[in-house]
């Protein structure tokens, strides 16, 4: 009796680990054999098309969380990048290599004031979303701008094209998430990020530059934020400055609930990527169902959310009894 | 001596720097605005502050036990869209009602918070994106319509034809939690949990039912204004609502002196950062400016009034 209790525990925990991939399995089983539309590959690629965005955010927003800090920035900045590739980009390369250079100097921003005036993340981003949105409104007049028509046919093969029947936002999610799996792991400045994240004066006594490692960090989010504004603006063929609503919390919420320890030091982009892709399944489960109001997806989010934090703190209290 | 000279000067603009930013907008307005000292403008910012103070005195309970509730405007439209549901009722009911759905909704939070030590941004993130679905879902996603004099008219009622009843309203509820942070022993408790949980818990504080009572706190506060920016728009709109207001009322917070790391609530600086936060966007309004400038003024004179608290921390 004993020896099943126990066995059954280790598989509790282990549940708690692969949680959110099992609940992706199973959803994609369930919806597999409900609905014929939805293995199509017409459908997957689709699903993956609408959340590389929210995805790009989400890897900016993990390696942000990782090293200790927080972003809310990210919807604001994909916003203004989108603008600003609208209203500034009279040929192709303006138009993609302007609002990337927003994107870093924006998260280059966040760095600054986070490490230099040390003023709390959470009231940086929260300002600095301000102000981008601000800019962004100003940028348009506050009106919804077209692609200028020079470019347009080019810029939204960005956003609409496929290479080999794969769309382009997802491979451009995919290979920054490979790039981004690579740093955590493989190289120091991925560790630097952990040990920041984990314990920002031990880090510092060891030796490792805290302060550089979080302006990269933001700057990065900044970066991919600014990258899927671009492919927003590419698929509306404009630049919309009250788009892009909900993102900062849509990515923070894939982030979380891929495994990352929102105070810092532990994740996984693969984990990210899993919730990322949840975000996307359930939202088209629930269009497919037809029955359910878009609004349940909120809840069952929000529901997801709570039971995987829930789960994941019970398996830590144990572990660190 | 000039270095003692500095660090008084910090010491003061560390302390009194939201009045410093108040003082300095409203002198701004009143130069280029015109008619902006007016009994009318002045109105105007105390009666659309409302929401913003009300949830932002909760916010400063909240941060000042080192947490954050970021749920407070889904928990509004949540209570708005149940209140005007249950109108046909009784308004007194649908006030009960209101409130009711606003306590629970602090009490997940809270219990959730304190049972499993999770940190209060991610779980309120959760309860803010679930609630605003489900005040989504209650009506189906559309606004809700109803006609009841009675409850409606209230917002409007001005108490000797000058000050509008939104001013009692704040005034009370500035009173009451002045009271209990300023003047109970569970206002103490809380500003200890924001200083050092563990200590505070060491010290034989109940730190579970503290923190369940400010989420609690949050909650009925959300329910209020909730509540009443129905009375005043005269229906439940589940996708307007409280939109985005956590984030004004954590600007309010922060604008008022209260460190986000936890450990001091200063409630007549949340007031004032309410007020500097609305000013702005009236001075924009009156002005007919874009309200670009509006979020532009609002994130540069946040992120410049915590840099001037921050001289004296950084100083060190």
């Amino acid at each position: 009796m004993l020896k099943f209790l126990i066995k059954v525990k280790q598989l509790i925990k282990n549940i708690n680990k692969q949680g959110p991939i099992l609940i992706l399995l199973l959803l994609i089983i369930f919806a597999a054999i409900r609905y014929d539309y939805f293995g199509t590959w017409k459908n997957i690629s689709n699903i993956f098309r609408q959340v590389s965005m929210i995805g790009l955010c989400a890897v900016g927003v993990t390696f942000v969380i990782i090293s200790g800090g927080f972003d809310l920035s990210v919807a604001s900045m994909a916003v203004l990048s989108g603008c600003a590739a609208a209203v500034l980009g009279n040929n192709i390369l303006i138009a993609i290599a302007a609002p990337l250079l927003i994107g870093i100097m924006g998260g280059l921003l966040n760095g600054l004031i986070v490490t230099k005036i040390k003023v709390v993340p959470f009231i940086t981003t929260l300002s600095t979303s301000m102000v981008f949105k601000g800019i962004a409104l100003l940028l348009t007049n506050s009106k919804s701008t077209p692609i200028q028509t020079g470019i347009a046919s080019r810029f939204a093969v960005l956003g609409q094209g496929n290479i080999m029947g794969i769309p382009i936002p997802t491979i451009i999610f995919i290979i920054i998430c490979c790039i981004a799996v690579y740093i955590s792991r493989y190289t120091k400045f991925g560790r630097h990020v952990y040990a920041v994240g984990a314990n920002e004066s031990a880090s510092r006594s060891m030796g490792v530059r805290a302060d550089r490692v979080k302006l990269i960090v933001y700057t990065i989010s900044g970066f991919t934020a600014s990258l899927a504004g671009l492919i927003l603006a590419s698929r509306l063929n404009a630049g919309q400055p009250t788009g892009a609503n909900n993102w900062e919390m849509n990515a923070l919420m894939a982030t979380i609930i891929g495994g990352t320890l929102s105070t810092g030091g532990v994740g996984k982009f693969q984990g990210t990527f899993i919730g990322v892709l949840l975000l996307g399944f359930i939202q088209n489960i629930l269009n497919m169902e037809g029955t359910l109001s878009s609004w349940w997806q909120d809840i069952i989010m929000g529901t997801l959310l709570v039971l995987v934090i829930v789960l994941q703190r019970n398996e830590q209290r144990t572990l660190f009894k | 001596m000039k270095s003692s000279n500095q660090a008084s000067l910090n010491q003061l603009l560390n302390s009194y720097g939201y009045l410093f930013f108040f003082v300095i907008i409203a002198i701004a307005g009143s130069i280029f605005t015109p008619n902006f000292i007016s009994l009318n403008t002045l109105r105007n910012v105390l009666v659309q502050m409302t929401p913003v103070l009300i949830t932002g005195l909760a916010m400063t309970i909240a941060i000042s036990s080192g947490g954050l509730d970021i749920s407070i405007g889904s928990i509004m439209a949540v209570s708005s869209m149940c209140c005007a549901k249950t109108l046909s009722i009784g308004i007194l009911p649908a006030i009960v009602i209101g409130i009711t759905v606003g306590i629970f909704f602090g009490f997940v939070n809270g219990f959730i918070i304190s049972r499993f030590k999770v940190e209060p941004i991610i779980i309120t993130l959760a309860t803010m994106i679930a609630g605003r679905g489900i005040a989504q879902v209650l009506n189906e996603g559309k606004v809700f319509i109803f006609y009841e004099p009675q409850f409606t008219d209230w917002a409007f009622i001005r108490i000797g034809n000058i000050i509008p009843i939104q001013v009692l309203v704040m005034l009370i509820a500035i009173l009451i939690i002045w009271f209990l942070v300023r003047r109970t022993v569970f206002g103490v408790y809380v500003q200890a949990l924001g200083d050092n949980v563990k200590a505070a818990g060491i010290a034989g504080i109940n730190t579970y039912a503290i923190t369940l009572v400010v989420y609690v706190i949050c909650g009925i506060m959300a329910g209020v204004s909730g509540i009443m920016e129905t009375s005043r728009l005269t229906i439940a709109d589940a996708s307007q609502v409280g939109l985005g207001i956590e984030m004004d009322a954590i600007a309010a917070v922060a604008l008022g002196g209260t460190p986000l790391t936890g450990g001091v609530a200063n409630i007549f600086g949340t007031v004032i950062g309410c007020m500097t936060i609305q000013m702005i966007t009236v001075i924009i309004n009156m002005n007919n400016l874009s309200t670009a400038y509006a979020y532009l003024m609002k994130g540069i004179v946040l992120i410049l009034a915590i840099c001037i608290q921050n001289l004296d921390v950084r100083g060190r």
